[in-house]
């Protein structure tokens, strides 16, 4: 027989800790443990928010026999009220030091078998080494800008990184051996440790830039810090970095080259799955019913409401950080879709329409690469122009609307016949896709003529004219 | 030297002036007057002949803008303003009463221009009035615009014009 679940009221933790307390006490305690409101076995409380501080004594008053766990950056717990039965933990903490806690507060729960545990870890720690892997790829593929430096600070990156996923999975193996979940935490900081040596390295490889080091150093500095706090910052790690080390202004900052499209290995590695960033869950949330209500995403501390008529959504982000969130694959844990209605007005940040946010959100996550359903040969057409003026624009994109609107084109004839790279048609398809307005064409027949384009003198020159640049070369 | 030209339409209001004006590079010859019809509801001045600038593209090319007037009694202006012409940038107005029927007016009367060349429309205005959007021109126009470029734009912003003509030239393109 199982036991009920231990019931845990939690006072002035933020909205983020309590959503991750929660996972916690459902993925990694099996449910011994959940969060209540009333006629709790255990109080949690955070003594660093001073405007609960009033409620938290006044519960405590009430209750001061209830076994309560106090959390603090304060070394002194100066704050904390006088009880009976308490345990102090200092900021930053570890989930498995407050479970340790609770364990010995309020008994080991019955179902934690050992060996289950250990092999949760186990894979969950794997699971982790794989994401580490992409978020390199990540790291790699934003750092391969521009100059060859970066792309030598891209090259240390990767193997940075990939140094981390060696030592996850080691990690992850004396976990197994031990029991014990102190390693999954311990690569989490051990990640953030590589990203701000990697960051480091940058800095030092672009040291003859001095703006573009010193600002790669701070960061470095920065991350370095965030390491002790791996869960709650390292998306802003991440965002950092892209801003300051690799300059992210460009409508995408990638150069992803050619590569031989008949080539099952080459075409495999422009492979992702959308379904695991940003873009896939905004477009989960896109597309399904719910109603007159609002829906909410939360991210870490990352807030998306959609408005009823799911056409604006309210984010809470700047841009660079939108950028960067939309950049890394997203765990399972840290989102969660909420119907729940919440008050639009409540969240201060910045209205996208929803065809703006999936637009750039879908090529921010793609990186020049495709879905894994797309079909290379299938001809894509487009049921009318985008809104161009309102997208965010990237190079060559009003060349392939204007050929999908009138002739369906694969996506390799389309770079063949524009002659133009295919970074550039594979990030069009995916943002036309995500809005709805690309689709294949049933007919498979290939286009009468694939040979290349001819380009007007006349209509390039005016172009260049208007634009101030050489359209022919134009490039990121 | 050789001479090309781009047609700029659309009825009243609708910032043909303003958008000759912006991607001129001489300062923009106007036939404005006091409007005295009905346009004096929208605004001061009109253009009764023509709105005049030029793209100097090199030594020996120059591209001619022309701004119509708007008001269908000059109509007879239309077919001469865009005799040689490249293609027409038609600008319609959101804040108008009907822009639907501007676009569906503007396409009949520039029909034979149009089947010759190409067509691009501009939607002004959608920070006076938001609605109806881009989508529903596509809903309610159908198949008479799928394959034109419809964008929102801003009369004033030059980036917004040049992505119009871009798609205009692109639109033109040979197969």
């Amino acid at each position: 027989m199982m036991r009920e679940p231990a019931k845990i009221k939690v006072i002035s933790l933020s909205g983020w800790r309590e959503e991750k307390l929660k996972s916690f006490f459902q993925l990694e305690c099996d449910g011994a443990y959940e969060i209540i409101s009333e006629q709790a076995d255990l109080l949690i409380a955070d003594l660093d928010n001073f405007q609960d501080h009033a409620q938290l004594t006044a519960f405590t008053d009430k209750h001061p026999d209830l076994p309560t766990i106090l959390v603090s950056f304060d070394t002194e717990f100066t704050r904390a009220p006088q009880l009976s039965n308490v345990s102090l933990l200092k900021k930053p903490y570890q989930l498995n030091e407050i479970k340790k806690l609770l364990a010995s507060m309020l008994g080991a729960p019955e179902n934690q078998e050992a060996v289950t545990a250990t092999m949760a870890l186990a894979e969950s720690a794997g699971t982790r080494a794989a994401d580490v892997a992409a978020l390199a790829e990540a790291a790699a593929d934003l750092a391969a800008i521009e100059s060859t430096e970066a792309r030598a600070a891209a090259e240390e990156a990767e193997a940075a990184v990939a140094s981390v996923v060696r030592e996850s999975v080691e990690v992850a193996a004396a976990a197994s051996i031990e029991g014990s979940n102190v390693a999954k935490e311990t690569a989490d900081v051990v990640i953030a440790a590589k990203i701000a040596a990697a960051a480091t390295a940058a800095a030092s490889v672009e040291a003859d830039e001095a703006e573009a080091a010193v600002a790669a150093s701070e960061i470095a500095s920065e991350s370095a810090a965030a390491a002790a706090e791996v869960t709650e910052s390292r998306i802003e790690v991440f965002s950092e970095t892209v801003e300051s080390s690799l300059k992210y202004k460009s409508p995408y900052p990638y150069k992803r080259a050619d590569v031989d499209l008949s080539d099952p290995k080459e075409v495999e590695k422009l492979r992702y799955d959308s379904s695991k960033f940003l873009y896939g869950y905004l477009a989960k949330i896109a597309i399904q019913d719910d109603g007159e209500e609002l829906v909410g995403l939360t991210i870490d501390k990352a807030v998306f409401i959609f408005s009823s008529d799911k056409k604006t959504v309210k984010i809470n982000l700047s841009d660079s950080k939108l950028y960067a969130l939309s950049s890394v694959p997203i765990y399972d844990e840290s989102a969660n879709i909420s119907s729940r209605l919440v008050p639009w007005g409540t969240i201060v940040g910045k209205e996208y329409p929803i065809k703006e946010l999936l637009w750039d959100t879908a090529i921010w996550a793609a990186r020049c690469r495709l879905e894994l359903a797309t079909d290379l040969n299938k001809p894509v057409a487009l049921a009318r122009w985008p809104n161009m003026t309102r997208l965010r624009n990237f190079p060559h994109a009003a060349q392939v609307a204007a050929l999908w609107v009138k002739q369906p084109t694969s996506l390799i004839d389309t770079a063949s016949v524009l002659d133009i790279p295919q970074r550039d048609v594979f990030s069009f398809y995916v943002a036309t896709q995500a809005i709805g307005e690309s689709y294949y064409v049933a007919d498979t027949t290939k286009p009468a003529s694939v040979t290349k384009r001819k380009k007007s003198g006349l209509f390039s020159r005016i172009l260049e004219h208007l634009k101030g640049t050489d359209e022919t070369d134009e490039e990121l | 030297m050789k001479n090309y030209k781009i047609i700029i339409s659309g009825p009243v209001g609708a910032g043909k002036s303003t958008a000759v004006r912006a991607l001129s590079d001489i300062d923009v010859v106007d036939t404005d007057e006091i409007a005295s019809d009905e346009t004096k509801i929208m605004k001061a001045n009109t253009t009764v002949a023509m709105d005049y600038g030029v793209l100097n593209i090199s030594d020996n090319e120059r591209v001619h803008l022309y701004g119509t007037p708007g008001q269908e009694r000059f109509d007879f202006m239309w077919d001469i303003l865009s005799q040689g012409g490249l293609g027409l940038v038609l600008l319609v107005s959101n804040a108008h009463p009907d822009p639907f029927d501007d676009i569906r007016s503007f396409l009949q009367a520039f029909g034979e221009f149009i089947g010759k060349t190409s067509v691009v429309i501009g939607i002004t205005k959608t920070d006076e009035k938001a609605s109806p959007s881009i989508d529903d021109y596509h809903t309610e126009l159908g198949d008479l615009i799928r394959q034109i470029p419809v964008f929102e734009v801003d009369a004033r912003d030059r980036a917004d014009l040049v992505m119009l003509v871009e798609a205009l030239l692109l639109s033109l393109e040979p197969e």
